[in-house]
């Protein structure tokens, strides 16, 4: 063996450590940029599917199939918080038939405390409930969820909020990958880790209020 | 050999590098599917509310309409379906709209609308040349409506499914200062005409099967005691006692070119009125005193009275302490009032259950504006009867407007 096989021997070890670093750096980015795009979706998912559930009941506030049970304004809301609220509604019978059954049900919307099982400080449960029963959620990653209420002539209203004189809200969800992608790295911001996604409805007014 | 590897290496990696795009395509189209769906979803449902609002103008320009167009087109598309259906004195509007292939259905139950739902109703706030505020005294507790600009002082409290005014909203300073508390839906620039033949509508219905007509008298008293009437044309003549049901079968009674003079306690569903003045000579109360509170209260008695000019408390000796009315009163051309209440001494309260709809807002009595005191007349009590919201008195004149009873989406 001559020296310069040698050489030739010292450069493929070279190059291909070199390409060796190439593909570890590939690979990489490809598995960074697959769990963020995956991340999003699964994010965007999530909010979709919380908010079709919210404009769905809150569309059905003070609602009841039996028109002379539908409950005076001032009665419509029970409680009204920055982050929770429960109100009157007639939930529907099943799936297929999304009328109720003329007997007024108490629906509940609560943001819970922080989730301490994931890599994400600041997922919370947001519990929907009727009062009494049973609180069950699942962490669809929320870590913000706000109401702001307005009166008649759209003036926001201060806490403690008068439930009576609720004319319409503002609703805030902010979304968050619960799990994140590189969530040791220091070096990382919190918005590099966990995709976002955000909703805002402005002035909710259910025309049952304002029938 | 070389030359082989090299293809091999740069087919193996062109292949990876496809998988991935393909990977990255497929989450990117899932992500923009995702946002679309809820694009569609919420398109279709404004197509559905659009469908909604398209039958309820129709159906309060007039009430027997019904879609002749279905399936109507939005945007270029025949992607909107809309029904009516009659049930009752209910309607039901159905609208469902398409969007990309997803559907949505809305359903909204509609009922016309009789004055008698109205706590308070006035198409003149004050008679010509004055002015008179809603103050923060003043509450009401039903549905209010003027025709007039609402004047407020001092945030007055307005707590009912429905607050409007034909006017604009005048504050005594500002709104900081003045502005009002309203609980439920708030119309500004609504305006509800009375009808001219209200009255004149009770005449009829009276002088049909199953009403009664008084005429030939310039008064006639009536006197409600529970399942009898008693009814005179002269002060000091004696009464007549009827069976109400023998006199009117419909609860229909109407008195023909005289004032009525009631008082009494009712039993069951009656209308009497006239096209001159009502006048109050003692309380008028329900048998079964309903909770006012209570839209379902199981209490069937209910009193509607019609005037063309005026409704008076009379000023007498049995109204000089407090007069109970339980009624919804209508007043085509003129006020509720107390008669004399410049003059007539402190008379305590009216205590008003039901409700007041009048032509021009009148007095019941006067008050030092310093202290607050009542000089003359009546302080007001007035309560609203939240059966009116279900409940309508026997032939009672309709708004010829629609109010929605419920909206499902």
């Amino acid at each position: 063996m001559g020296f310069s096989t040698l050489i030739d021997i010292l450069g493929a070890m070279i190059i291909g450590a070199l390409m060796l670093l190439t593909i570890k750096a590939f690979n990489g980015n490809v598995s960074e940029n697959t769990s963020k795009y995956h991340s999003d979706l699964i994010v965007q998912q999530n909010l979709v599917s919380i908010i079709d559930l919210i404009e769905y009941d809150f569309s059905r506030l003070g609602y009841c199939e039996d028109p002379t049970k539908i409950p005076n304004p001032e009665n419509m809301i029970l409680y009204a918080d920055s982050t929770a609220i429960e109100f009157c509604t007639d939930l529907a019978l099943n799936s297929s038939d999304f009328r109720g059954d003329g007997i007024l049900d108490t629906l509940r919307y609560e943001l819970g405390d922080d989730v301490n099982k994931t890599p994400n400080p600041n997922d919370k449960l947001l519990y929907r409930f009727i009062p009494g029963f049973d609180k069950d959620a699942s962490n669809l990653g929320i870590t913000h969820f706000s109401i702001k209420y307005f009166d008649n002539f759209g003036n926001l209203l201060s806490h403690p909020i008068n439930a009576q004189i609720i004319a319409s809200m503002q609703i805030d969800i902010k979304v968050e990958d619960c799990y994140g992608y590189d969530t040791d790295n220091l070096e990382k911001e919190h918005s590099e880790k966990y995709q976002t996604a955000l909703w805002r409805q402005i002035r909710l007014a259910t025309k049952n209020i304002s029938r | 050999m070389g030359g082989k590897a090299a293809l091999l290496l740069v087919l193996g990696f062109s292949s990876i590098l496809l998988i991935i795009g393909l990977n990255f395509n497929s989450v990117s189209g899932s992500a923009a599917d995702n946002s679309g769906k809820y694009f569609e979803l919420v398109t279709a449902k404004e197509i559905a509310r659009t469908g909604i609002n398209l039958a309820a103008s129709n159906i309060a320009k007039n009430p027997g309409w019904q879609p002749d167009g279905n399936p109507y087109s939005f945007s270029g598309e025949e992607n909107l379906i809309i029904s009516v259906k009659d049930t009752g004195d209910v309607k039901t509007i159905t609208a469902i709209g398409e969007y990309k292939g997803i559907t949505k259905l809305i359903e909204v139950k509609v009922r016309a609308a009789s004055f008698s739902e109205f706590a308070y109703f006035s198409d003149e706030e004050a008679p010509t040349g004055e002015e008179i505020w809603w103050t923060k005294k003043d509450s009401v507790w039903g549905p209010f409506h003027t025709n007039d600009v609402l004047r407020v002082s001092k945030h007055p409290y307005f707590n009912g499914p429905s607050t409007s005014h034909g006017g604009s909203l005048i504050y005594q300073s500002d709104a900081a200062a003045d502005e009002p508390v309203i609980v439920g839906d708030y119309n500004p620039g609504l305006t509800i005409s009375l009808p001219i033949d209200g009255v004149s509508g009770l005449s009829t219905k009276a002088s049909g099967t199953g009403g009664y007509v008084f005429s030939g008298h310039p008064e006639v008293f009536l006197e409600f005691a529970g399942d009898s009437l008693k009814y005179k044309f002269n002060a000091a003549d004696a009464y007549t006692t009827v069976l109400g049901s023998d006199l009117s079968t419909s609860g229909i009674i109407y008195v023909e070119n005289g004032n009525l003079r009631l008082q009494g306690t009712v039993k069951g569903k009656w209308s009497v009125g006239t096209n001159k003045s009502v006048y109050l000579d003692d309380d008028i109360v329900y048998n079964d005193v309903p909770d006012f509170t209570d839209k379902n209260d199981p209490s069937n008695d209910l009193l509607g009275i019609l005037s063309k000019e005026n409704v008076y408390v009379t000023n007498n000796a049995e109204n000089s302490s407090d007069i109970n009315i339980h009624a919804s009163i209508y007043v085509e051309n003129g006020g509720f009032q107390a008669e004399d209440y410049k003059t007539r001494p402190v008379s305590g309260y009216i205590n008003l259950v039901g409700g007041v709809t009048q032509k021009t807002r009148q007095g019941v009595g006067t008050f030092n504006s310093s202290s607050g005191n009542i000089e003359s007349g009546f302080a007001k009590n007035y309560r609203y009867d939240s059966r009116l919201q279900r409940m309508v008195p026997p032939y009672f004149p309709s708004t010829s407007t629609f109010r929605i009873l419920s909206w499902l989406e």
